[in-house]
């Protein structure tokens, strides 16, 4: 009798543990799944911004590479890796990528701009070589590389363009209006600053990661 | 020939003025870096072709194509720019081509033809303009001997075998290389006028008139010979409205 009532309690026992496991897992499950929709939703509001590459500054950027190839070799072979940054860049997937590498390509898409533009476009970068490794997202820097450089070619005698980044903050300077594309905006929502008054002053604070 | 190439970006300038150097060796070439330089270097001095970049600061190229068009001569337009977006309304502006940058060598030969064939067109209507406002015409006294004449010592133009001939006082007929009805069109308003299939009529000329037959008549000139020529019964009452019969 003992040794029976012994093994119902211990039964009862087992399924009250058993059920109340079971209770904690789709309790679990449920904060999972809470979860991973509020990931979702945040990332619906910032949307990514793809990769892109005007045609008319490729078609321009070739048909300045091919007086260079006739008047300047070097500059010419130069000129074609510059190309070949922007190109990578345009082509990575959406994501993260080095601070470093971002600036490379937009450094090449500066030096085709500003071959093609000559005295029209100058640039003045004082980004050191430290505090690169930081990953930024990809495709925004370009873009606003490119609207800086539109702002200047707008105008007759041209202008300047600076690059710095201190504290955190990458700071992009140019003569012109400079104006963004919406979505660029949205992803980087307050995390970047426009200024505009003679010139358009770009700040972009970048996160911890 | 003389042709200006605008564009604000100089190695599109230089690498453009390189191409059309090769193909027309003896063609007088500028540059202008922007539009407002191109309108006024083609304010002081007269060009052939204007090359325009489209995207330009301040003026771009269309707006400078739209103020050439206001211009009572206008060079003729090619647009020279790195996309094709503008291409419909480049050729509303009446451009003679709309070629994209890189330019290859075989599309500028192209856009060079065509420019050569517009401008022999256009040096026939500008010698149709001379004519007209010297009134004059050349005619052939011998196959190597050549006279200009003056509309007003030529009493009538006639068409015999595919062949035009000018009639005067002083000369015999004169072998004229141009057809009736250019000639119709040309000299219509200095007073001459179609009186039959084949005679064109210096209407100052005419002095008497007598009846053929069935409605048709023969002009008598005043000349010492007393030309005769033929009024068809097509072309009377064209005839009476214009002398007043």
């Amino acid at each position: 009798m003992t040794y029976y009532n012994l093994a119902l309690f211990a039964l009862a026992l087992g399924g009250l543990y058993c059920w109340r496991e079971l209770q904690a897992s789709k309790l679990r499950e449920g904060a999972l799944l809470e979860r991973l929709d509020k990931l979702s939703k945040e990332k619906r509001t910032l949307p990514a911004v793809p990769g892109h590459l005007n045609p008319h500054f490729l078609f321009n950027a070739l048909n300045t590479i091919r007086y260079f190839v006739r008047t300047n070799p070097a500059s010419a072979r130069g000129l074609l890796l510059d190309l070949s940054l922007v190109l990578q860049s345009a082509l990575r997937k959406d994501g993260q990528v080095s601070l470093r590498d971002e600036l490379e390509s937009g450094r090449g898409y500066l030096r085709l701009e500003g071959a093609r533009l000559g005295p029209r476009l100058e640039i003045v970068d004082t980004i050191s070589e430290s505090d690169l490794d930081q990953l930024i997202e990809t495709h925004i820097l370009s873009h606003l590389l490119e609207s800086l450089v539109k702002g200047v070619a707008e105008r007759p005698n041209g202008g300047v363009i600076h690059l710095d980044f201190r504290n955190r903050r990458l700071i992009l300077e140019a003569d012109g209006h400079a104006s963004l594309p919406s979505e660029v905006v949205k992803t980087l929502g307050p995390n970047l600053q426009i200024a505009r008054e003679e010139t358009t002053r770009f700040e972009w604070s970048l996160e911890q990661t | 020939m003389k042709i200006l190439i605008t564009d604000d970006e100089s190695p599109a300038r230089e690498e453009l003025e390189f191409m059309l150097k090769q193909q027309l060796p003896t063609a007088e070439i500028q540059q202008a870096c922007d539009g407002t330089e191109a309108l006024r270097r083609l304010d002081e001095e007269q060009f052939d072709i204007v090359f325009l970049d489209i995207q330009m600061p301040g003026l771009d190229g269309l707006e400078v194509a739209t103020k050439l068009l206001e211009q009572q001569n206008p060079p003729r337009i090619v647009f020279a720019t790195a996309s094709s977006e503008h291409a419909v309304e480049a050729f509303r502006l009446s451009a003679l081509d709309y070629i994209v940058k890189p330019i290859a060598e075989d599309r500028l030969q192209q856009t060079i033809e065509r420019l050569q064939e517009d401008s022999d067109q256009r040096d026939g209507f500008e010698k149709l303009l001379w004519s007209r406002r010297e009134r004059k015409l050349w005619a052939e006294a011998s196959e190597d001997r050549w006279v200009l004449l003056d509309f007003s010592d030529i009493q009538y133009i006639q068409a015999q075998d595919k062949k035009v001939y000018a009639a005067t006082d002083g000369y015999p007929l004169l072998r004229v290389r141009r057809t009736l009805k250019e000639l119709e069109q040309e000299m219509g308003p200095q007073g001459f006028l179609r009186v039959h299939k084949g005679y064109l009529v210096n209407l100052r000329k005419v002095k008497e008139m007598s009846a053929w037959f069935s409605g048709s008549y023969t002009l008598i000139l005043d000349s010492a010979k007393k030309t005769e020529v033929p009024l068809s019964r097509r072309f009377v009452s064209k005839f009476r409205e214009a002398t007043g019969w």
